[in-house]
């Protein structure tokens, strides 16, 4: 039996002005009509394209939208809160393309990213109206991270959604592959970049949980990877995270 | 010839309701801080009943050190304000999106950038309500620093407002309606250069009065007319057919309030942690000037002076509205205390602050707004398409 692989594609700007959300949207329905897992949302120079992904989830079911940011542009907690936030409000569809350009500290920034991504235990809100307990103070997590560049106390003030984290991704770059090593769930990789993808391949500091590695096609505009063997089973409306079947990686006390 | 004067209503969103035990009252909703369809319901209850705006406020922060007060209030988790209003811009077609964003922890280019896409997403309804932060909470998730002194937030306050100014007219050829709640000499400064509108806390309508009065007086020195601002006091209103039965509705979400919840919450909003040490029938203690909200602190403790409140009575009082102005009553009653102060010029219209979520809301939209149109203070329907078409507020830059 063959398994077909997972496959993304990549929204450019505009995708909000000059009618590029009517286009945004009848591109993402189709996409996601056609089985494909999730659309990257590309930055541009006037646009945010978080909030071009709020309103695309807000139409759309099952389709996961993974965000470009550079973290050169926010604070470690704003994007950690306003990922965690489209990704509750998306039901677990979310996930982060992560460019580190412009930042010294960016291995320092994804541990605080991933750190507030953990502020929770998945079963910390009680909501207990006749006790008055809103959530069990034991299952939250302040992160008190202090630094050498980032002092961040958390805890982030979005509850975990039903992916618990968001999908971590980046761009394979020589500059970045150590980086890569340590935090991304998706890798995505361009034609011309074998020689990277081996060295990323044999990094020591690779993850043990799994890494999608996904190729670019020559125009970029969408990239495939190897289906996750086995295929992942779930139950309900997949999250992001099971459609790519990566590991749930839930805070657990 | 110019239409007759009209009230503008925003309704003041916020996940269970704003009175802080609204999440255990029986007819609230619980589920929130994490559904989006819930504020996505209120945000279509509010474009029905022709309000002219929704509005969120903000912190980058859980509100409550103590985790153990933290646990017993719903307010420690919710939606980030400007995602969640690209998400309503799609379920809505005419009502006004005001979310909050810190200058404090924010950048120009980056904030303007959002906000252009949120205005653009909807159409020109968007609008930012601008603030410097005063939680030493949300300081301590950007850098453990500490929180900045007022003057030196307000002065980070007005560059950041010009930057964003000069990035909307490059790059996205119109502003979001830029919004303010600051009270003190700073911020009124700040908000007589670059407001549109404010959102103001006055518990009597002699404070109002002199409120409107002041920042006024103070647009002319800016070159802007006195009608270039809306003032939008906060109203929290308890409502039902009958007094009784308003009555009995605040005091049932009041015996909803812990003590402990109650007194921290009081105790941080006046930068005033050892109050909870204190003995809770006794008077509140001696203030220093301190880093936190200035005007809110002056408020609550005038507040307790006069009516010679016990630290408890003091805190539930603050707690249900948070400093805001409460009306319990008749649809009669309230509509007549919003009046008041409409026509007296001590208002524009009213930030709704409804407390609890949905029930408090509907009852005000079913109860008070067709009293209000009634009365010819509120108009029928939309006017325009804009936030700015809905408040009949000049372009920006304009005199």
């Amino acid at each position: 039996m063959t398994v077909s692989p997972l496959r993304g594609i990549v929204l450019r700007p505009p995708l909000l002005r000059d009618g590029g959300f009517a286009t945004s949207l009848g591109t993402l329905l189709e996409a996601e009509a056609a089985g494909v897992d999730f659309a990257v949302l590309a930055q541009g120079d006037t646009e945010d394209p978080a909030i071009a992904a709020a309103a695309l989830l807000a139409r759309t079911g099952s389709i996961g939208i993974i965000v470009e940011a550079r973290l050169a542009d926010h604070r470690p907690y704003n994007l950690a809160r306003r990922i965690a936030s489209l990704d509750l409000a998306g039901e677990g569809r979310v996930g982060l393309l992560a460019d580190p350009s412009g930042i010294e500290a960016a291995d320092e920034y994804l541990a605080v990213l991933e750190g507030l991504w953990c502020s929770w235990e998945p079963n910390a809100f009680s909501r207990d109206r006749a006790t008055g307990r809103f959530f069990d103070p034991q299952k939250m997590h302040p992160l008190h991270h202090s630094g050498e560049h980032f002092s961040v106390r958390g805890p982030l003030n979005v509850e975990p959604s039903r992916q618990s984290r968001p999908v971590l991704a980046m761009r394979l770059a020589a500059s970045a592959l150590t980086l890569a090593a340590r935090h991304a769930d998706i890798v995505i990789v361009t034609p011309k970049q074998d020689a990277l993808l081996a060295a990323f391949g044999v990094h020591p500091e690779r993850r043990g949980t799994a890494v999608r590695v996904f190729a670019t096609s020559a125009d970029e505009c969408s990239m495939q990877a190897e289906a996750p063997v086995p295929a992942p089973t779930y139950k309900g409306p997949p999250t992001l995270r099971q459609r790519l079947g990566l590991a749930l990686l839930e805070r657990r006390s | 010839m110019s239409a007759p004067r009209t009230m503008a209503l925003g309704a003041f969103l916020m996940a269970g309701g704003h009175h802080i035990a609204a999440w255990r009252h029986p007819d609230a909703e619980t589920t929130a801080g994490y559904d989006i369809r819930h504020l996505v319901g209120l945000a279509q209850m509010a474009e029905a009943a022709k309000f002219d705006l929704v509005f969120f406020e903000d912190a980058a922060a859980i509100r409550e050190k103590d985790p153990e007060i933290a646990s017993q209030a719903a307010r420690s988790t919710g939606f980030e304000p400007l995602t969640l209003l690209a998400a309503l811009a799609t379920a809505t077609t005419r009502v006004g999106l005001v979310a909050t964003a810190s200058t404090s922890y924010n950048e120009p280019a980056i904030l303007a950038r959002t906000l252009a896409s949120i205005d653009a997403l909807s159409a020109g309804r968007a609008g930012w309500n601008l603030v410097t932060s005063a939680s030493e909470l949300e300081a301590a998730n950007f850098g453990g620093g500490g929180l900045l002194a007022p003057l030196d937030r307000y002065r980070r306050a007005e560059g950041f407002a010009d930057q964003a100014f000069a990035w909307w007219d490059a790059n996205a050829g119109r502003r979001p309606v830029l919004v303010q709640a600051g009270a003190s000499e700073a911020g009124l400064q700040l908000a007589a250069r670059t407001a549109e509108i404010v959102f103001t806390l006055a518990q009597t309508l002699e404070e109002s009065l002199a409120y409107a009065r002041d920042l006024r007086s103070r647009l002319a020195a800016f070159g802007r007319a006195p009608d270039a601002i809306r003032i939008m006091p906060g109203i929290a209103p308890y409502v039902a057919e009958s007094a009784d039965e308003a009555q009995e509705q605040y005091e049932t979400l009041q015996a909803l309030i812990p003590d402990a919840v109650g007194v921290a919450l009081l105790a941080s909003y006046l930068s005033h942690p050892d109050i909870a040490k204190l003995p809770l029938d006794g008077p509140l203690p001696d203030m220093p000037e301190n880093a936190g909200m200035q005007s809110r602190q002056k408020l609550v403790v005038e507040m307790a002076r006069s009516e010679g409140l016990s630290i408890r009575e003091a805190a539930r009082r603050f707690a249900g509205a948070r400093g805001h102005w409460q009306v319990v009553g008749t649809p009669r009653t309230v509509a007549d205390a919003m009046e008041e102060r409409f026509s007296a010029g001590a208002a524009d219209g009213f930030n709704v602050m409804a407390p609890f979520f949905p029930g408090g809301f509907e009852a005000f939209i079913r109860l008070v707004v067709p009293e209000l149109r009634r009365r010819g203070l509120v108009r029928g329907d939309y006017a325009g398409a804009t936030l700015r078409d809905h408040l009949r507020l000049p372009e920006p830059g304009q005199p």
